[in-house]
């Protein structure tokens, strides 16, 4: 009996050890590849490695922009136990100086499993913290960028977002040169999903991203930008900006807005402060693009600078449309009409040269058209089709309207017109350099093509050294060399209309003027203060941004000096000069012709039937505030004609509209 | 040669040796497996210092006069079921289950020191020459014996070591040879039981079953119909006990059933345990590099689930020496048992084997999924102090049977 139980026994052992055998078999050898996976999959995962973003330099190689490795701790709730809060708190409050119920707090409020309990730690603190090995204490790299000069080239640099990657300017347009490669890694996670360690053998490393080097000038920089705000500031103005650009070769030593603001903490302010105006609003130019029109005649030889054209003592009717000087000249030459800025001088030189050829000149001039500087946001202005040009359209883009120009077009135009006529793309970065300082890319400057020819660029050298000499534009006079420019003041569409309080006031000038080596844009945009004349408020800032270059640079200057100016104009009125780049263009209307209006008497005409334009021009021209009720043609008037006017008058307007006249633009 | 001779005559090497292994193997494993885990780091140090206490508790046992056992099988088996209800009322809680004694900085599980108390016990009862297994009088007051302890260790409640205790009762009775309707009737309330776990229809052919041998045997109407009566009371009383199971028990019985079911919840120590033991493969990743257990994704990896480290990082090849040393350990002790000089010391062997062989069963066959995660752990291989010098008590025992084999009574 005994014996059959043992063997009975032995039996069961046996056949226990080779039910566990075989079981062992199934999973270790023949599953094995399965149950391996699946290992895999749950303690291994792999991590990015952020690449360093590149930096960017300036022309003369200073660093503007660049990274800080911080840090930022998290703690998970759930699995800190609380004696690791305590410690968590403890050793956070000994390193980074908040209290420990500061941290005790935030781990208390938690809303989410993970709190985070300090955000972007620097370096130096980090490492110790890093080191702590608490239950639920985990941290992950958080770099900042950092622009160590906070407000400086704002619109150029740009900013990155939350995700480290570009979100405006140099730091968006080349957000691939500067991100680099992510490398990865593989890491092992324990069963509470904590890391454990990184395969060494896993690690891809990242390549870091190649370096920014700008052609913008720091120094430079830091003129304009000081000028702009001043500027902004002393004739309150909405904003200012301006632009430097070496006109030999396109590139852009400065570039500034008087809005800047501080890239490190970019989510503080409006979009509309953010908006780079030097390339992404247009406005029409007014008498700074008659330089433009007036290099495509002479080029075209549709008129020789001794020509002598009528000036209409200041007031033309042209095609049902009436375009004024307000100073009255008689035989002026065609450099007398570019210095004086006339108005109907240009409309006059205007008829002879054809649409086609003229629209040709002003496209090649870059007009209407993207520039491609490297920033994102550009508009490209507005040029309009010569299929769309009405009877007027010639005469009127001649002197700056019904055209529509970024900053950046017509500073890289005017490069064109004085550098012996070529045109360059706006050039902004010198050269993007790999992490090891090999140069990636080298830019050359981008000739486009020869707009005008060399001997036409001489030419209007002339005349723009005569603007300033003799002309409009004579508060941009250098005492260290000659320098040329043109004035503009144009009067600004402000919902659709003309307005009659905001102007844009520019100036832009160029030095050494026989050899140009800066060429200086002024905008001030909507001045309420003093004047509103680009002669007034936006040479000046040239003067200012150029001397403070030449006094940084003055070999700059050296080959010297002045051809005297053959002009033998002089002017009685300054002020008349002034005003002849603000007068412009307005429907003719019937009877009521602006010519019967004697501004000297004070007397307050008949506005009825008048465009409303004109009747503000009118009023603002006898300093008579006003308000306006609808829009079209005035119909009444509080102030009734005939009235003496005095300071400080308030007039009342109604308007209805009326499908006549001529849309300006 | 003499000494040598007279050496293999007197301590049986090959089941020592295999035990020694099995704990050295284990000793590696508790290392492996413990060495990233702040809490358990001391576990190391702990198993070998208790290893050092159980060898000399193995040679005092093992140099005992052998009639000890018969004098120490009543008394023993009293201060065990004191102990069982000692632990109940000041035991310290671990895992759910109210299992530990401590004193001092020393604990103890009572369950383990049962095991052996109940088997010389129940020996020394079926050995007495006036039981007789065909009385159902004397399979009822061995069955007494046996359940005892289990009541009091499911209280705790420790499902595991309940399970050891039916095996031995089970085994002991076969041994002292039970007749097969005698078995039938110790054996079917378990299955019954068992099978009620699993649901209604489960319960109702189990009982089939037992109506079907009842038949089979042909007692008279009166017995099988009390025994049918018996059959149906435990899987009702199953029913009711898996109620009153801890729901960490409950879960692991569920857990059992379906272990894919919830996968990150009671099903995930099933699932991580095949996973870590099936991609150590042939050779396994090697000491101190199996992820699964360096990465903690087994918890009670240094006792419950050893196996899975050494099927991890040793592979199939080690699994199978751990298999291999275990069926040496058995079928020598098995050899022995024919050497025991009388029936009660033959008995007590078998029942150790018992206890041995169900914790070995028990243990891997959970990590390899093949019977439910019930706590218990792997003898000799598994940490834990008391386990571990019970077990070398237990061997002492066998090799002082085998030691006074030739001694006249």
């Amino acid at each position: 009996m005994n014996n059959n139980r043992l063997l009975f026994v032995v039996i069961f052992v046996f056949l226990g050890f080779l039910t566990l055998v075989f079981r062992l078999y199934n999973i270790q050898i023949l599953h094995n590849v399965e149950y391996g996976a699946y290992a895999e999959v749950q303690n291994k995962t792999v991590q990015t490695i952020q690449a360093q973003r590149g930096l960017i330099y300036d022309a003369n190689g200073l660093l503007l922009s660049f990274n800080k490795n911080e840090v930022s701790f998290f703690v998970d709730v759930k699995s800190a136990r609380k004696i690791d809060k305590k410690k968590i708190a403890e050793k956070f409050s000994s390193e980074l100086g908040n209290s420990v119920k500061h941290y005790l707090d935030i781990m208390k409020a938690a809303k989410s499993r993970n709190v985070c309990i300090a955000k972007k730690v620097e370096a130096e603190k980090s490492s110790a913290l890093k080191k702590l090995k608490i239950n639920g204490l985990r941290f992950d790299e958080d770099p900042s960028r950092v622009y160590q000069y906070d407000n400086f080239a704002s619109h150029i640099l740009g900013y990155v977002n939350a995700s480290f990657s570009g979100a405006d300017g140099i730091e968006k347009y080349f957000n691939s040169e500067l991100k680099g490669v992510d490398g990865s890694r593989i890491i092992l996670r324990d069963a509470r999903g904590e890391m454990i360690t990184v395969l060494e053998e896993s690690i891809n490393p990242p390549s870091p991203g190649n370096s920014i080097y700008l052609t913008i000038n720091k120094t430079y920089q830091t003129i304009l930008e000081n000028a702009i705000k001043k500027a902004a500031v002393t004739n309150a103005a909405e904003n200012a900006i301006g632009i430097v650009m070496d006109p030999t070769n396109g590139k852009i030593l400065a570039m500034a807005n008087s809005e800047d603001y501080n890239p490190n903490i970019y989510n503080t302010c409006s979009d509309s402060v953010k908006r780079n105006k030097v390339i992404a609003d247009m406005y029409e130019p007014g008498s700074t693009f008659k330089a433009i029109s007036l290099a495509a005649f002479l080029d075209k030889k549709v008129c020789s600078p001794d020509d002598k054209v009528f000036g209409e003592n200041g007031s033309y009717k042209f095609k049902n449309v009436t375009i004024k000087d307000s100073h009255n000249s008689g035989w002026m030459t065609v450099k007398e009409v570019f210095t004086h800025s006339s108005n109907i001088g240009m409309s006059k030189l205007s008829q002879r040269i054809d649409v086609q050829s003229f629209y040709l000149y002003l496209r090649d001039f870059g007009i209407g058209n993207y520039t491609d500087i490297p920033l994102p946001g550009e508009a490209k202005g507005n040029l309009k089709n010569p299929a769309n040009w009405t009877d007027y359209t010639k005469s009127s883009v001649s002197f700056g309207y019904e055209v529509a120009v970024t900053p950046i077009q017509l500073t890289a135009a005017y490069a064109a017109i004085i550098n012996g006529g070529k045109l360059f793309q706006p050039q902004l970065v010198e050269k993007v350099e790999s992490n090891d300082g090999k140069t990636v890319t080298a830019f050359q400057p981008k000739f486009i093509r020869q707009v005008i020819k060399d001997e036409t660029s001489k030419l209007m050298r002339d005349f723009f050294i005569a603007a300033v000499e003799e002309g409009t534009g004579k508060k941009a006079k250098l005492t260290a060399c000659t320098a040329g420019g043109k004035t503009g003041t144009s009067r600004k569409l402000v919902e659709g209309k003309y307005s009659t309080q905001s102007y844009n006031s520019s100036f832009i000038g160029f030095f050494p003027a026989e050899n140009p080596k800066y060429l200086i844009y002024v905008l001030v945009n909507a001045p309420k203060q003093n004047s509103y004349y680009g002669g007034d408020v936006a040479a000046p800032v040239f003067t200012e941004v150029a001397s403070n270059i030449i006094a940084m640079n003055p070999g700059s200057v050296k080959q010297q000096h002045s051809n005297k100016l053959d002009t033998h104009f002089s002017y009685a009125d300054n002020k008349k000069v002034k005003q002849a780049e603000l007068v412009f263009a307005s429907p003719v209307q019937t009877q009521n012709n602006v010519f019967e209006i004697d501004f000297s008497k004070k007397i307050m005409p008949n506005l009825e039937g008048k465009s409303l334009r004109e009747a503000i021009r009118i009023l603002s021209s006898f300093n008579v505030k006003c308000e306006i009720a609808g829009s079209g043609k005035i119909i009444s008037q509080s102030i009734s004609a005939g009235t003496s006017i005095r300071k400080g008058m308030f007039c009342k307007l109604t308007a209805q509209n009326e499908t006549n006249g001529i849309a300006l633009y | 040669m003499q000494i040598s001779y007279k050496l293999n005559d007197r301590f049986d090497m090959t089941i020592f040796l295999s035990a020694s292994l099995l704990v050295i193997i284990g000793l590696l494993a508790i290392y492996s497996s413990t060495q990233n885990t702040v809490t358990q780091k001391g576990n190391f140090d702990k198993q070998l210092i208790s290893w050092g206490i159980s060898l000399f508790v193995f040679f005092l046992i093992y140099s005992l006069p052998v009639q000890t056992l018969k004098l120490a099988a009543l008394p023993s088996y009293f201060l065990s079921m004191l102990l069982l209800l000692v632990v109940l009322v000041i035991g310290r809680k671990i895992g759910g289950a109210r299992s530990w004694i401590a004193f001092g900085g020393f604990s103890f599980q009572p369950a383990e020191f049962a095991k052996l108390s109940t088997i010389l016990f129940l020996s020394n009862f079926l050995s007495r020459s006036e039981t007789d297994l065909d009385n159902l009088k004397d399979i009822f007051i061995a069955l007494t014996i046996g359940m005892s302890p289990i009541v009091l260790i499911m209280l705790e409640p420790d499902l595991g070591s309940s399970f050891v205790f039916i095996g031995l009762i089970l085994s002991l009775l076969f041994w002292k040879g039970i007749s097969l309707f005698g078995l039938a009737v110790a054996l079917s309330p378990a299955i019954v039981a068992v099978a009620s776990l699993f649901g209604l229809i489960y319960f109702v052919v189990a009982i089939a079953l037992v109506v079907v041998i009842l038949f089979y045997f042909k007692k008279d109407i009166f017995l099988s119909g009390s025994i049918l009566a018996l059959n149906i009371a435990s899987g009702f009383f199953v029913d009711n006990f898996y109620n009153i199971l801890s729901p960490h028990q409950q879960t692991r019985i569920r857990a059992f059933i379906d272990p894919n079911a919830d996968p990150l919840g009671s099903g995930y120590n099933a699932i991580q345990a095949k996973v870590a033991i099936g991609s150590g493969g042939f050779f396994g990743k090697g000491f101190l590099h199996g992820n699964q257990t360096q990465l903690q994704f087994i918890p009670e990896q240094w006792t419950d689930f050893i196996f899975c480290v050494i099927g991890e990082e040793f592979g199939f090849f080690g699994s199978i020496i751990v298999i291999v040393l275990f069926l040496v350990l058995f079928l020598r002790i098995l050899r022995l048992a024919s050497f025991a000089k009388n029936e009660f010391l033959s008995l007590v062997i078998i029942g150790i084997l018992t206890v041995f062989f169900v914790h070995f069963l028990v243990n891997v066959g959970m990590a390899i999924g093949i019977l439910p995660v019930i706590g218990i752990p792997l003898p000799f291989v598994s940490y834990g102090g008391s386990s571990l010098l019970i077990n070398m008590a237990m061997l002492g025992i066998i090799l002082n049977i085998y030691r006074s084999r030739k001694e006249s009574t």
